[in-house]
């Protein structure tokens, strides 16, 4: 060690400040921001250069190319790119408000109406005997707010029933001829007299009510009886409304049908096309874009959801149809031979397709070679220009080998290129930038692993 | 993202360490931060291999200089390679007033990458020449040839007049 080298190593130490070194929590959402990167780009990677490519044709440095087989494909031209988005969860299509029944009839009297116990219901201690009140008048009338009701026992004190119940329900509504409104009459089993259980005393089979509009009515049935102990409590004169009616999903209206291709490779990842179709005459909206679920037949353990790609479709029109890209990972632990694929809409209803695949050992080139998309892309430039994708030629250099590899991207910068696993430094050229002198460039350094690398980013900065 | 084993001890102790490399090479707290970070990251989802060849720091080192030799300038649109650093007034009474790192960093800025990667690697984390070729993925040749290379410009550095003596410098003035 000479002496210039002893005094560089003290003044390297001496220069170079303390550090606390950096936070774990900053390499823990850088790691999670790559990988959101991976997925998010996904979303719009090249389908082009997959729709046509039989064969992916690499470029050595000697400008000798090689072919390496690509799996089988399915005709991707005019999909809807397949989405990297989690399922959203179901959201049922907006039921109509229902609407309030008029109840500005004239008020009934007890000459329009015959009353008698209708029905009984109870839950925890507390009890409801309904009264029905049907209008046997030749006009339309109406039973609103509470009673007077009284309810008596032979020998027994009277007991005056109080306004309000645990029962209320519905809302009062013009009664036309022949129809009913009700009113509950609740008892209960507890109260502040008896915190621990009123005791069995006579049961009450007579209530006198007096109607708001006038005149009193008797029920009298001895098949009911009140215990009156804790009192009596009235609901509101009501009228039954119909359950309202399911509300129709037009989504439920869409078919599915599904184009794969007739092998996929286990380790690879099978790109598929789901038909969706409007059968019906009117368009059929995406606005509650759904998720769908991808499984493989039993034993198989594939299963992805994802959201469906609606963006980009807004509604499926009339009769028409809408192919959606779809991806599934193959992984390489599924057995060889046939693979039944599912294509479920993740909702309450089935809309649901079927196809069979057969998998495929993994092939040499398949074992050799990671997949790795990305995009070619001008940023900056004007203010309010967002990036946007650029035709043109990608180049990864292998940062052990030097060896280099080419991929073209298509007009929207999708591009899709088959490497080695290993480092490399990403670059690309465009005529869209710069009459194509200008040198695009990667965010960082690419690690592609075995199972590939996508949402490759290649910027070309504009000034 | 699950968190490999020994990842978080390994970050927590060895990372100021690889900070002050990453500074040298960058000069900036900023970038050595972002450098060291991206090495890691980029060694999380090998974490497992590479503890179990049990050298989980030359690896972490190799990708952090590998990724300083390749990441693109306009990453780091403030370091531009200068031809020659412009003369100071009075370079000792800069260095007397403990300027040390600025004039350091302004030194090593000279250096292009490589030839700083391999003073950084074999002068301040005192890795052997093989140890170097190793880091930086080259052989021992070229790290002994870059190494001659980056001294020959330091000691005729003017930055850096005051800290070789008249013995060891044999300052060409």
């Amino acid at each position: 060690v000479t002496r210039v080298e002893e005094r560089l190593t003290e003044l390297l130490h001496s220069s170079a400040p303390p550090s606390q070194g950096v936070p774990f929590d900053e390499v823990k959402s850088r790691v999670r921001r790559r990988r959101a990167i991976q997925r998010s780009f996904a979303a719009s990677v090249a389908t082009a250069a997959v729709v046509v490519a039989t064969v992916l044709v690499v470029t050595s440095t000697t400008g000798h190319p090689q072919r390496i087989a690509a799996t089988p494909s399915v005709n991707l031209a005019g999909t809807i790119p397949w989405l990297d988005a989690p399922p959203p969860p179901y959201s049922p299509p907006v039921a109509p408000a229902p609407s309030t029944p008029a109840a500005d009839a004239r008020p009934c009297t007890a000459r329009d109406v015959t009353a008698a116990l209708a029905d009984a219901n109870g839950a925890g201690g507390q009890a409801v005997i309904y009264v029905r009140f049907r209008n046997i008048s030749t006009s339309t009338c109406v039973l609103k707010g509470y009673p007077r009701v009284v309810a008596s026992a032979p020998g027994h004190r009277s007991v005056i029933a109080a306004d309000g119940s645990f029962f209320e329900q519905g809302s009062p509504a013009n009664m036309r001829p022949g129809h009913d409104t009700y009113l509950g009459v609740e008892t209960r089993s507890f109260c502040s007299a008896y915190p621990n259980g009123a005791p069995s005393g006579p049961l009450y089979h007579r209530l006198a009510i007096t109607l708001p509009g006038g005149g009193t009515v008797v029920v009298n049935d001895s098949s009911y009886g009140f215990d009156v102990a804790c009192g009596v409590s009235l609901t509101r004169f009501f009228v039954q409304q119909a359950a309202p009616a399911a509300v129709h999903d037009p989504l439920s209206d869409l078919t599915v049908a599904l184009e794969v291709p007739s092998s996929v490779a286990a380790g690879s990842t099978l790109v598929y096309v789901a038909d969706l179709s409007n059968p019906t005459g009117k368009p059929v909206s995406l606005d509650r874009c759904p998720a769908y679920v991808e499984t493989g037949d039993e034993g198989s353990t594939l299963k992805e959801s994802y959201a469906l790609n609606c963006a980009p479709v807004g509604a499926i029109a009339a009769h028409d149809t809408v192919r959606f890209e779809m991806r599934l990972h193959v992984t390489p632990e599924v057995a060889p031979g046939p693979l039944m694929l599912q294509w479920t809409m993740s909702a309450p209803f089935p809309v649901s397709g079927t196809a069979t695949v057969t998998v495929t050992r993994p092939s040499a080139s398949t074992s050799r070679m990671a997949t790795v998309t990305g995009v070619l892309q001008t940023v900056g430039g004007p203010p309010g220009a967002g990036p946007l994708g650029v035709s043109g030629s990608v180049t990864f250099v292998d940062a052990t080998t030097g060896r280099h590899y080419q991929a073209t991207a298509a007009a929207d910068g999708t591009f899709t290129i088959a490497v080695p696993p290993g480092e490399y430094t990403v670059t690309g050229t465009s005529r869209q930038f710069d009459g194509g002198a200008g040198l695009c460039v990667a965010d960082s350094d690419v690690y592609v692993t075995a199972s590939g690398w996508s949402g490759v980013t290649v910027s070309c900065h504009r000034k | 993202v699950s968190e490999p084993d020994g990842f978080r001890d390994f970050v927590v102790g060895r990372s100021p360490s690889l900070v002050r490399s990453a500074w040298l090479l960058t000069g900036s707290e900023a970038m050595a931060q972002d450098l060291v970070q991206t090495a890691l990251a980029k060694t999380w989802v090998r974490w497992g291999r590479v503890t179990r060849q049990d050298a989980p720091e030359a690896y972490v080192r190799r990708v952090m200089f590998s990724t300083y030799l390749t990441w693109r300038r306009r990453r780091w649109r403030d370091e531009v390679a200068v031809a020659a650093v412009p003369d100071r007034a009075d370079a000792r009474d800069a260095f007397a007033d403990a300027d040390v790192r600025q004039s350091v960093h302004e030194a090593l800025r000279l250096l292009p990458r490589r030839q700083r990667a391999v003073v950084v690697l074999r002068f301040f984390d005192d890795l052997t020449e093989a140890q170097a070729a190793e880091a930086l993925d080259c052989s021992v040749g070229t790290v002994k040839s870059q190494t001659a290379k980056a001294l020959t410009k330091l000691r005729a550095c003017q930055l850096l007049r005051g800290v070789w003596d008249e013995e060891v410098s044999g300052d060409p003035r």
